[in-house]
């Protein structure tokens, strides 16, 4: 018997940069003190277990230490699609042009115009493309590697902070049909989605 | 064979069931046309998104429409205010990203509201009720301003006239009394483009109006003002004194009454604060002040609302905080839940004075001050100077007007609008009531019903003409 458990929350906060609303009127570093602040709440009023999954590696130091912190951005600068466009865009063709980027003056103008080269593609190509994927991706990677010592049936809300948090929380919303998927930031643990 | 009757398509999104503040102007309407023999539908705000966005329902008004009329409630996309994950498409749900680029792309380069989805499938809807039997005229009215563009649509598509109904400004921040769009911003084009068709734009107060003709001068010759009004339903025929007139002299404690909803934008500490003050007073020591309505129009508002009540509260005397069910804000002051329409007359006929907060300039009238003439009972007003409800409150006979927000200049007026209020007969209450039978919804309505009979009978004739249905 194990009914005296404590309540879990879950806080999906995978980018805090992209909050649900597109034109936000706070800035990044007071919308992660929120999530930090809601984290803290729950674990501080509603006695709950917390676990807050993220793949923005900085800006967490005054996070509850309670709060059980899932990072996920070394797992995703990992990832075979990251990991190839880096390779294609930059590591090949750095490799090609460092026999000739010793070579005086025209060398160093072949490794400047193949780092400008490499930039612009990454910008240009790779990011527009990459800021639709990466919701789905980070919620592969979230799924596998944060969720998997989650007592999901413990589980009493998943609170979605932000635009990339998305496919993972629908996903939790399809696998669990009672559980609270929202992106309501109530401080309560039953509130309406 | 008999005549058909006028056909009118109304779009008012804000209609019963919902509690917004828009919805009384819609609703006198659709059922004085429908009592002068016209044919109306209404298209409205969809009920889910009522009962469970905005979570802001008044169960009791929908007993009050004429059952003639036909309510219609186009879908909307509730992009914007779904909050659980569950309701999100699949699509949304897969790429979150690309559905708020294309969400948002809509909104810059089709219509700038949240409402468009709503307006695009009204037309849909008014089309195949138009094939099917045409409407004559369509009157819109906003906010949301989707409805505009909703009319202006159909009218290029079927050439049917439509008049457009102000309720609040579009462009202008009635608030702030400037501009709420930045140049360019697409919101001005439409505008220029529904005024530009329409037959009429009709607006709520003359600043309101002159505003309008200012930017848009050549719409300015088919602009009307259409005041507001108060409902023969809510009040009855005849008023009778306050109860502080009835009573024994010194055996009655004034019971002052803000009947509305609280918003934001209302000088809440000021009416607080004056009235606190005025309880000074040695007459005025077990005065009341009893809020009747909501906190806020939208679920989720009334925490705001309340803090502030409370942050007075706590300047005052260090928090008092209720004995029974009903909160305490202030010494006095006592927050007494939403009243339905039905039961308001009980609530003004057991108010010595009705206190006037009001958050607007010169742009905002409050359909509210109607109600609280035709009541015929002192009015305090407490609202910056310049609201454009002086205008109609100047020849009102028991008006008590401050001057402003000074909180000295409040509390004098309370206190002589509660002894005008113990020392009124029935003469001076029937006096009182004359002069808001002017602005009985019925007598307001009556240049709107006008301009929409012509503008249907126009239409009819030429239809006629060409053998048209």
């Amino acid at each position: 018997m194990n009914d005296a458990r404590a309540p879990r929350v879950l806080v999906l906060a995978m980018d805090p940069r992209l909050m649900m609303d597109p034109k936000p009127h706070v800035k990044r570093s007071r919308h992660q003190a929120r999530i930090i602040g809601l984290a803290g709440y729950f674990v501080e009023e509603e006695r709950a277990e917390v676990d807050l999954v993220t793949a923005d590696s900085g800006g967490w130091e005054r996070l509850d230490e309670r709060v059980r912190l899932h990072r996920l951005d070394k797992a995703e600068a990992r990832h075979p699609l990251p990991w190839l466009e880096r390779t294609i865009v930059v590591r090949v063709p750095r490799l090609l042009v460092r026999p000739v980027a010793r070579l005086g003056r025209l060398g160093a103008a072949l490794e400047k115009a193949r780092n400008r080269g490499s930039q612009a593609v990454h910008r240009r190509v790779f990011v527009p493309f990459y800021r639709h994927v990466r919701p789905l991706l980070l919620s592969r990677i979230g799924w596998r590697r944060a969720l998997r010592d989650v007592d999901m049936t413990q589980v009493a809300r998943v609170v979605v902070m932000d635009r990339t948090s998305v496919p993972l929380g629908r996903r939790l919303a399809r696998r669990h049909p009672d559980l609270i998927v929202t992106t309501r930031q109530d401080r309560s643990l039953h509130s309406n989605p | 064979m008999t005549e058909r009757r006028p056909r009118l398509l109304y779009l008012a999104f804000y209609f019963p069931p919902s509690r917004a503040s828009g919805v009384y102007r819609p609703r006198a309407t659709a059922n004085r046309l429908t009592e002068l023999g016209w044919d109306v539908t209404v298209f409205a705000a969809p009920l889910p998104f009522l009962y469970d966005s905005i979570g802001s329902v008044d169960e009791k008004l929908m007993e009050t429409i004429d059952p003639r009329v036909t309510v219609v409630r186009p879908e909307l996309n509730r992009f914007v205010w779904q909050t659980n994950l569950r309701d999100y498409s699949k699509f949304r749900g897969t790429f979150p990203q690309l559905a708020q680029s294309l969400y948002t792309w809509g909104q810059k380069h089709v219509f700038p509201e949240h409402y468009a989805s709503w307006a695009r499938n009204s037309v849909r809807r008014a089309l195949r009720m138009h094939a099917r039997q045409r409407f004559d005229v369509v009157l819109a009215t906003g906010n949301p301003f989707a409805s505009f563009g909703a009319a202006w649509l159909f009218h290029k598509l079927t050439r049917t006239p439509y008049i457009i109904d102000y309720r609040d400004s579009w462009t202008l921040d009635q608030f702030k009394e400037e501009p709420r769009f930045e140049d360019g911003h697409p919101a001005w084009r439409w505008e220029r483009r529904v005024l530009k068709s329409a037959a009429n734009s009709l607006y709520v107060n003359e600043g309101q109006r002159s505003w309008h003709a200012d930017r848009y001068p050549e719409a300015a010759d088919r602009m009307m003002i259409v005041l507001n009004g108060w409902d023969v339903d809510t009040l009855p025929a005849t008023v009778e004194p306050p109860p502080a007139a009835r009573a024994e002299a010194g055996e009655h404690a004034p019971r002052f009454s803000f009947v509305g909803t609280i918003t934001g934008q209302q000088p809440i500490e000021e009416m607080v604060e004056g009235f606190t003050r005025a309880r000074e007073h040695s007459d005025m020591s077990a005065a009341q002040l009893d809020l009747y309505g909501y906190f806020g129009f939208f679920r989720g508002s009334d925490q705001v609302l309340r803090k502030r009540f409370a942050a007075v509260d706590e300047a005052e005397d260090g928090g008092s905080g209720g004995e029974d069910d009903e909160p305490t804000f202030a010494s006095g002051v006592r927050y007494r839940g939403p009243v339905s329409k039905t039961e308001l007359a009980g609530v003004y006929r057991d108010s010595d004075v009705l206190v006037f907060l009001n958050g607007g300039g010169r742009y905002v009238t409050s359909g509210k001050i109607f109600e609280y003439m035709a009541a015929a009972r002192p009015i305090v007003s407490v609202h910056a100077t310049g609201s454009a409800a002086e205008e109609l409150l100047r020849d009102y006979p028991l008006w008590f007007n401050p001057g402003g927000l000074d909180l000295a200049d409040i509390a004098v007026s309370m206190v002589e609008a509660a002894k005008a209020a113990a020392g009124l007969d029935e003469r001076q209450v029937a006096e009182a009531r004359a002069y808001a039978d002017r602005f009985e919804r019925t007598v307001s309505l009556d240049p709107l019903v006008e301009r929409l009979s012509e503008l249907a009978a126009r239409r009819r004739g030429v239809r006629g003409a060409h053998g048209g249905r």
